[in-house]
């Protein structure tokens, strides 16, 4: 007998890795695995948490890509900011609920996720392939910065395990 | 705010290392939101929706300082923020953890 079980420790695989090789074995592995994953999301995702997730990061950058969008001087949301934003969210182990999305006064976009009031964790990207966290875990807390490009900094995973999973 | 409770970032300071408040001890509850249609809502051109109250001691306990500049009246900067972006960000989840989230009567928010 055996059941099913969610796996936190699984990448996610909603992303090819871009640095696989040059020759043209690999570009065409890179192709068909490129095209494949975006089978996998169109037709069962359809108005899923990713879609979800990719909808408030536009609506986000629609109303927040002009400066002092809060009365207080606030910096723009950059188009790369987005890119870093969904770029990192297409990582996430599938395991993990979609964050929300939010923005900072300083131009960066926030994701969220929220269990409950000394139960959270968040994740900012300001379109320089780097990031910032923060998380409180009951009188636990954490904080620091890390560089991401192809995978999520394992400090990231971990968190979110511990948020989720323990 | 989706779920009746306050996010970090309504904390976050700006580029210029402030985070504007405005001190609403002895006021009555209409005359805080009279305040806040009058110097934020109309200011931002946007409906006020909610506010976040925090005691002053919620702030003092992460080493930040409040500036009353009085401009406009009651109105006051938190001031000494870390330098480092992350540091700050976990201030903010403090900060928001500490606070309590009132919202207006008239707002649905399923509307």
């Amino acid at each position: 007998m055996s059941a099913a079980i969610q796996c936190p420790n699984c990448p996610s695989f909603s992303v090819v890795p871009s640095n696989a090789g040059f020759s043209s074995d690999s570009i065409n592995l890179f192709k068909s695995l490129e095209n494949g994953i975006g089978h996998i999301w169109e037709p069962v995702n359809l108005g899923g948490p990713l879609e979800d997730a990719l909808r408030s990061l536009i609506d986000l950058y629609l109303e927040r890509s002009e400066a002092n969008w809060d009365g207080y001087n606030a910096l723009p949301i950059t188009e790369d900011a987005v890119f870093d934003a969904w770029k990192l969210i297409k990582l996430l182990p599938l395991s993990i609920p979609m964050p929300e999305i939010l923005a900072e006064p300083n131009g960066e976009i926030g994701l969220e996720w929220y269990k409950e009031r000394r139960l959270v964790f968040v994740v900012s990207v300001s379109g320089k392939s780097s990031l910032t966290y923060a998380g409180i875990f009951g009188r636990n807390t954490i904080h620091g910065a890390e560089d991401f490009s192809e995978s999520l900094p394992p400090v990231v995973v971990d968190s979110l395990r511990r948020l989720f999973y323990s | 705010m989706a779920d009746r409770t306050v996010r970090y970032n309504a904390f976050m300071p700006t580029s210029n290392g402030e985070v504007s408040v405005f001190r609403i001890l002895g006021l009555a509850d209409s005359e805080i939101w009279e305040m806040g249609n009058l110097q934020v809502a109309r200011k931002r051109g946007k409906p006020l929706l909610g506010r976040a109250d925090i005691l002053v001691m919620a702030v003092i306990k992460n080493n930040l300082q409040i500036d009353p500049d009085n401009d406009p009246p009651r109105h006051a900067n938190i001031l000494g923020w870390p330098e480092q972006r992350s540091e700050q960000k976990l201030i903010a989840l403090k900060m928001a953890a500490d606070s309590q989230l009132h919202l207006r009567k008239d707002f649905n928010l399923l509307a």
